[in-house]
């Protein structure tokens, strides 16, 4: 599988009282053509300001890239012009968000805004657009899609509205879909009904799909590999298989350990003791070892890279030494 | 556990009107459509279902937020619906509520100790000042949160501290039945085990009741002891956890069920995916709610209204397949 996305060394911050304050550190991670990638982290742990760094969307944030490269096909994304950049959006990366109501337009109809994409970046008539909307709409699934053409966003309900910006975001066939959060917002029969339909898609046009999401369970269910942010870091990175059989990284081990899981009859969920670090008050080291029970003194002075172990990495200095520390994840 | 009865709640229903105008006959999104259902002292009862089944209504309902149209609600053998407001305030005392968005729920103006005094100056207005502030500072330890932040303001906490202090505020005045509406929901799942075991740990401390709201099933099944499924206003079915998860009988449990993401991908289960969407609590379907997405519905289902029926001792269904 060739190399779709990759992402080198991406660093973005937030300015703050004039200081740049780092939320995505030192970001790697690549992205095969035909693949879906799971990008999982809690609340503040970076990951959707990774996904508006890759679409270069955060003019309207105080965020700014402070270096790396976004390799897509073989260009830098990030140095490109904003002109150039507008040709890619939409056409070669698509983005869909956690609410579609608020990242589609309320007052612009439902065919208005599918056909602005297409006439734009596939140069078909108005009337060839209509048709190619309309086709699209069908194939997510939508009954009435020549109706729905003419309704606005808010006459649907939440799966429809995600249904349609899937729609319209595949309408011009996208070598890359960015998902953020697709279905969090969505009851679970209805998520279940958009994630098979995700991964319907993927597998007819083989696009690569990132997912954001914080369930492990969606990851669980749907993506071929995945990516753990921490603190606007990577800790570890695996295919799903191997991720949830053995977890190299005492954090993952830890939030997988914390979910309920239904049939297991715990008495009590393991925690990971404390919150998420503020940006502006990282720790020095690791930046997980305040709430790691298996740091060492060298977790608090300097902090790990990404060790590589066989196909998987993992930020972690146990990794470093695994013969001479004892390796035990039993949590009691 | 014991067999008491705590809570019951009888064929209650709760209306809201919609379009309220002179001349269009109004129309009612029937929130809460007749639901009975018992809880026992000392257990966890859950309600699941998903956005707009009426599962918070029904929680407001019981707690009196919201008065019901019909039915009854027995809180230990007194029926809440008809209660003077000055009567309430006896029973306000016995229970409370922990909400989902501790953003939200706190008040933003006052200091975590004047939070969790101020129900004890209503309710108990002979105490001292003295007294006051040693349960408060007593219960906040337990709920973990340290003597030192007592005269911090809600912003200064993070969302898991947060609903720390929701916890301790509703225990402050020892109730007996605490309902807990998505209480863990807008929570991560590392901070959502810390509080889903400090409230089992209250549980055994206190012998409270707990009536555990959420879309959640998996942290349902975690907590409960008995579990409620509910659609469009209706519950369509009442078991022990046991059964629920493991004997599920309603075809709209078994989706659910089905369709939760599971955190083990070697996991491959033939999935049950509902077409269509939730119907408008507005306008439902005759006959059985359920038959517009049920894969097993027959032509009996569009008609009549299926009753619920104890199909074992610890099992109800609202269903024609029984």
């Amino acid at each position: 599988m060739d190399k779709l996305l990759e992402v080198k060394n991406l660093s973005t911050g937030f300015r703050k009282e004039g200081k740049i304050i780092p939320v995505v550190n030192c970001l790697d991670f690549t992205i095969k053509e035909g693949e879906i990638l799971g990008l999982v982290g809690e609340s503040g742990s970076g990951k959707s300001v990774t996904s508006l760094s890759l679409m270069r969307l955060l003019h309207d944030t105080p965020g700014e890239i402070i270096e790396g490269e976004v390799i897509y096909k073989g260009t830098d994304l990030l140095k490109l012009s904003e002109a150039e950049m507008r040709r890619y959006r939409g056409k070669e990366l698509a983005m869909i968000f956690q609410e579609p109501m608020t990242s589609l337009n309320p007052v612009l109809k439902i065919g208005k805004q599918m056909m602005e994409t297409i006439v734009l970046h596939l140069k078909m008539s108005k009337k060839e657009a209509k048709n190619h909307a309309i086709k699209n709409l069908e194939s997510v699934g939508i009954p009435r899609a020549k109706e729905i053409m003419d309704e606005y966003i808010h006459q649907l309900s939440g799966g429809m509205r995600q249904r349609v910006m899937i729609a319209m975001q595949l309408s011009c066939s996208p070598s890359l879909l960015i998902a953020d959060e697709p279905t969090t917002a969505l009851d679970v029969t209805i998520q279940a009904q958009i994630l098979s339909l995700l991964k319907r898609i993927q597998e007819n046009t083989k696009m690569g799909i990132l997912l954001i999401t914080h369930d492990l369970g969606v990851v669980a269910e749907v993506c071929d590999r995945v990516v753990v942010m921490y603190a606007g870091r990577v800790v570890e990175e695996a295919k799903t298989e191997e991720l949830f059989e053995d977890p190299r990284h005492p954090y993952t081990r830890g939030l997988i350990d914390s979910i309920p899981k239904i049939g297991s009859n715990q008495k009590k969920l393991y925690t990971i003791p404390g919150t998420v670090p503020n940006p502006t008050e990282m720790p020095k080291g690791c930046k997980f070892a305040p709430r790691c029970s298996y740091a060492m003194n060298q977790c608090f002075e300097q902090e790990p890279g990404l060790i590589a172990i066989e196909n998987r990495t993992s930020r972690c200095w146990l990794e470093a030494d695994v013969k001479k520390i004892e390796r035990e994840f039993v949590h009691e | 556990m014991s067999e008491e009865i705590l809570v019951d709640v009888k064929n209650v229903q709760k209306f809201f009107p919609l379009n309220k105008s002179w001349f269009k006959p109004s129309n009612y999104v029937r929130a809460v459509d007749g639901i009975s259902f018992s809880i026992k002292k000392g257990e966890t009862f859950g309600l699941v279902g998903e956005s707009g089944c009426g599962k918070s209504t029904t929680g407001r309902l019981i707690n009196g937020l919201i008065d019901a149209n019909g039915g009854e609600i027995l809180f230990k053998g007194v029926d809440l619906v008809n209660l003077s407001e000055k009567k309430w305030k006896d029973y306000r005392v016995k229970m409370q509520m922990v909400f989902q968005d501790p953003f939200a729920s706190l008040s933003p103006r006052m200091r975590v100790k004047d939070i969790l005094m101020e129900p004890l100056t209503i309710h108990f207005p002979r105490m001292s000042k003295k007294e006051k502030m040693e349960k408060v500072i007593d219960l906040l330890r337990k709920c973990g949160i340290s003597e030192f932040h007592l005269n911090k303001f809600p912003h200064e906490f993070s969302g898991g501290q947060r609903q720390r202090i929701s916890i301790a505020r509703a225990l402050i005045l020892q109730p007996e039945l605490i309902i807990a509406d998505e209480a863990v929901s807008a929570l991560d799942v590392s901070i959502q085990s810390q509080i889903l075991n400090l409230m089992k740990d209250l549980q055994e401390e206190y012998g409270l009741t707990y009536l555990f709201i959420s879309h959640d099933l998996s942290v349902v099944e975690h907590i409960s002891d008995r579990v409620g499924v509910m659609y469009l206003g209706n519950l369509v079915e009442v078991a022990s956890k046991k059964e629920i998860f493991n004997n599920p009988k309603h075809p709209y449990t078994k989706s659910l069920l089905s369709s939760i993401p599971q955190p083990d991908p070697k996991l491959k289960r033939d999935k049950i995916i509902l077409s269509g969407e939730i119907p408008s609590a507005s306008n439902p379907p005759d006959g059985c709610k359920f038959h517009t997405r049920c894969p097993a519905a027959m032509e009996i289902c569009k008609k009549e209204v299926p009753l619920m029926k104890n199909v074992s001792e610890e099992q109800r269904v609202a269903c024609h397949l029984y």
